[in-house]
């Protein structure tokens, strides 16, 4: 468990045949216009069939990187590596953040959504309480001040600040 | 003569010096900060442009896609966000010097490349450009489509060693491209009943999650950061530059010119340029396995043909009104405001004031030599910021810039579920480059197969048939049989040796 997400060539090739079959599935739905040989399905059908080679390949060498394992035995090669869980907490964090922000946004508004955020993101990477206090909302306004202000971007403004402004 | 006189007098005007100094401040601002394009830029100072006259007017958009378009590379450099589009191209091998200590070779490799381009770019406008425009708008559907075929052939070859990997991330990117509504028939692909998809991945959220929200992902996995402790001060920058200039003047030189010819053709672009001359560079060097981990040269060849493609766009824009890119589309509408009519007549007619705006793009760019000098030593207090607060930052510059794309939290998603991709992409070491070429090149290669099948009526033989094309076709199927067919003689030659070995020691 050292702390890496690789999956092993053969889960990867699994993925991209899955991937690829996908996309030739779903594109066999889109409708064939008439008088037109090359509609809407065929180009993301070429994808999906490069997927499909590319996993197909994809399989070739890693049973062929299997064979040298097999017969080289002092060479070791992990399959499927896992992750150990702070590493996993951590890298799930910064996603929850940025669904927090999506589903915060629009209702606490930019200014509170970003200090809730960032003093979240601020605690979890360990940076002192005194700093996080003093970071998070100056860097909230900074934002709101760059972006709305100066460079005229409308941010989400939500029930609270509708309510304050 | 007295045309080009007339143009000195309208452009040494304290109002034009101001206009461009100013410019190129907010130039320097805006692309350094990640997630703000050159297009974005530009697109804000339009309302500032009413109340200029047209030569300030068009300046202070020339000055701040020049310098907007360097300011990119310095996020790039350091903190592997490219602030454009058109830094995406080198930012691995700018971040990898960065990672080595060496953040002065990183930024003054681009800053110099991008002056001397910057230049290059602009005296070829001056001296070619009714002629070079004149080739581009030869150009149909079909050249147009071999030209993409050529830019995702450069995405594999800059691909590294493994082909495999590189042909997947090239499909990922083409599929993305894929999303939207279908241009031939109208109907909505991969968009899964959103309306945000219907007019495809924005490009900008999709950079800002495969290089920003990515390595924020590595560094929180790690648990500390990612990027290792660089140089505390940029130092030696200008010897560098110097250095640099003095040993790369022919790939400048070479760049600058490829830049410039690409960045005139309609919908290719700065973006596109430094890709392509990174990948020529890549063949051409010496040391290809560099390339990706740190490479002076890819940063040298790309920087110089973006900042010349800046230039190169504005040929088929003034003399036949046809931009080549999102910025010179803004610039001939702001012209036309001013009463400026972009056409082959618009050297007679309003001669003066289109000299006076290639000197101001002149002045612009020189300019950048001291500002982006400044900049430069300026930005080393990223580097002194710790990490930890740093990324978190990031994070929010990240969601801010991707939100400021189309006011929706919809890019905000984008940019959580690309970055994931890109992780995981990385972690298995599939290269980010040719997903992003895919995604700017499969629009541009499917529309022009589907013009080019409709006018031949299904031939293939259409594809060949003019002799630009031909020439173009013919290219890209060697340069493909050569990537195809170079792993198969590396085993074979590995194979040869080896029973040669087991058969000298028998």
């Amino acid at each position: 468990m050292d702390g890496t997400m690789k999956v092993s060539e053969f889960s990867l090739a699994c993925i991209i045949l899955l991937l690829g079959s996908g996309i030739v599935l779903r594109v066999n739905t889109f409708p064939v216009v008439g008088g037109m040989a090359y509609g809407p399905a065929f180009f993301p059908r070429l994808v999906g069939i490069g997927f499909i080679v590319c996993s197909v390949l994809l399989f070739g060498s890693a049973w062929l990187k299997r064979r040298a394992v097999v017969e080289n035995a002092s060479e070791r090669t992990t399959l499927v590596a896992g992750a150990n869980l702070p590493s996993v907490f951590r890298f799930l964090s910064i996603l929850v953040a940025l669904g927090l922000y999506i589903a915060g946004g629009p209702v606490l508004g930019f200014l509170a959504t970003t200090t809730l955020v960032t003093g979240a993101m601020f605690a979890m990477f360990r940076v002192k309480l005194r700093l996080l206090l003093i970071l998070s909302p100056c860097l909230s306004v900074s934002l709101y001040l760059l972006f709305e202000q100066l460079l005229r971007v409308p941010l989400p403004r939500g029930l609270l600040e509708r309510l304050i402004f | 003569m007295d045309i080009f006189l007339q143009a000195v007098e309208l452009v040494s005007t304290p109002e034009v010096a101001i206009v461009i100094l100013i410019s190129s401040c907010y130039g320097l601002f805006v692309g350094s900060l990640p997630g703000l394009t050159a297009t974005m830029s530009i697109a804000l100072l339009v309302p500032i442009t009413f109340f200029l006259d047209p030569v300030p007017a068009i300046s202070a958009i020339a000055a701040t896609t020049a310098t907007a378009i360097f300011a990119g590379d310095i996020p790039g450099a350091l903190l592997r966000i490219p602030g454009t589009p058109a830094s995406a191209a080198y930012t691995e091998d700018a971040f990898a010097l960065t990672r080595k200590g060496k953040p002065e070779i990183a930024l003054g490799a681009s800053l110099i490349s991008s002056v001397v381009g910057g230049v290059l770019g602009v005296l070829l406008l001056l001296i070619f450009a009714p002629s070079l425009a004149r080739f581009a708008t030869r150009f149909s559907s079909v050249e147009y489509f071999w030209l993409a075929v050529l830019g995702l052939t450069c995405a594999t070859a800059v691909s590294g060693d493994n082909i495999i990997r590189g042909a997947i991330s090239l499909l990922i990117g083409l599929l993305l491209s894929t999303v939207g509504i279908d241009i031939a028939t109208g109907y909505a692909r991969f968009t899964f009943g959103s309306i945000y998809l219907l007019d495809g991945v924005s490009f900008i959220p999709a950079m800002i999650g495969i290089f920003a929200i990515s390595q924020i992902l590595r560094a929180a996995k790690d648990g500390v950061c990612a990027i290792s402790e660089p140089t505390r001060e940029i130092t030696r920058l200008s010897g560098e530059m110097w250095r640099l200039l003095r040993r790369y003047w022919k790939n400048i030189l070479r760049s600058g010119i490829i830049g410039n010819v690409l960045g005139a053709l309609p919908g290719a672009g700065a973006d596109i340029a430094a890709w392509v001359t990174y990948g020529i560079s890549k063949v051409f060097s010496e040391n290809p396995k560099q390339y990706g981990k740190g490479s002076e040269e890819g940063i040298v060849d790309a920087g110089a043909a973006n900042n010349a493609a800046i230039a190169g766009a504005w040929t088929p824009a003034l003399v036949f009104g046809i931009p080549g890119d999102s910025v010179t589309a803004i610039a001939v509408g702001v012209m036309m405001m001013k009463g400026i009519t972009p056409g082959p007549r618009v050297f007679f007619t309003n001669g003066p004031e289109v000299y006076a705006i290639f000197l101001g793009f002149l002045a612009a760019n020189l300019l950048l030599l001291p500002m982006g000098f400044m900049a430069i030593k300026a930005s080393r207090h990223i580097l002194a910021i710790p990490q930890n607060v740093l990324m978190p930052i990031i994070l929010m510059f990240s969601i801010v810039g991707a939100f400021a794309v189309d006011n929706s939290m919809f890019a905000v998603g984008i940019i959580a579920v690309l970055g994931v991709v890109a992780f995981m992409m990385e972690e298995n070491s599939i290269p980010f480059a040719p997903t992003i070429l895919g995604i700017v090149l499969g629009d541009v290669m499917e529309k022009n197969f589907l013009i080019t099948m409709i006018k031949t009526q299904g031939s293939a033989a259409g594809f060949f048939e003019r002799p630009m094309a031909a020439i173009l076709g013919t290219l890209s199927i060697l340069v493909w049989s050569w990537i195809i067919l170079r792993p198969a003689l590396r085993w074979y030659r590995g194979k040869t040796q080896a029973v040669e070995q087991i058969h000298n020691e028998g």
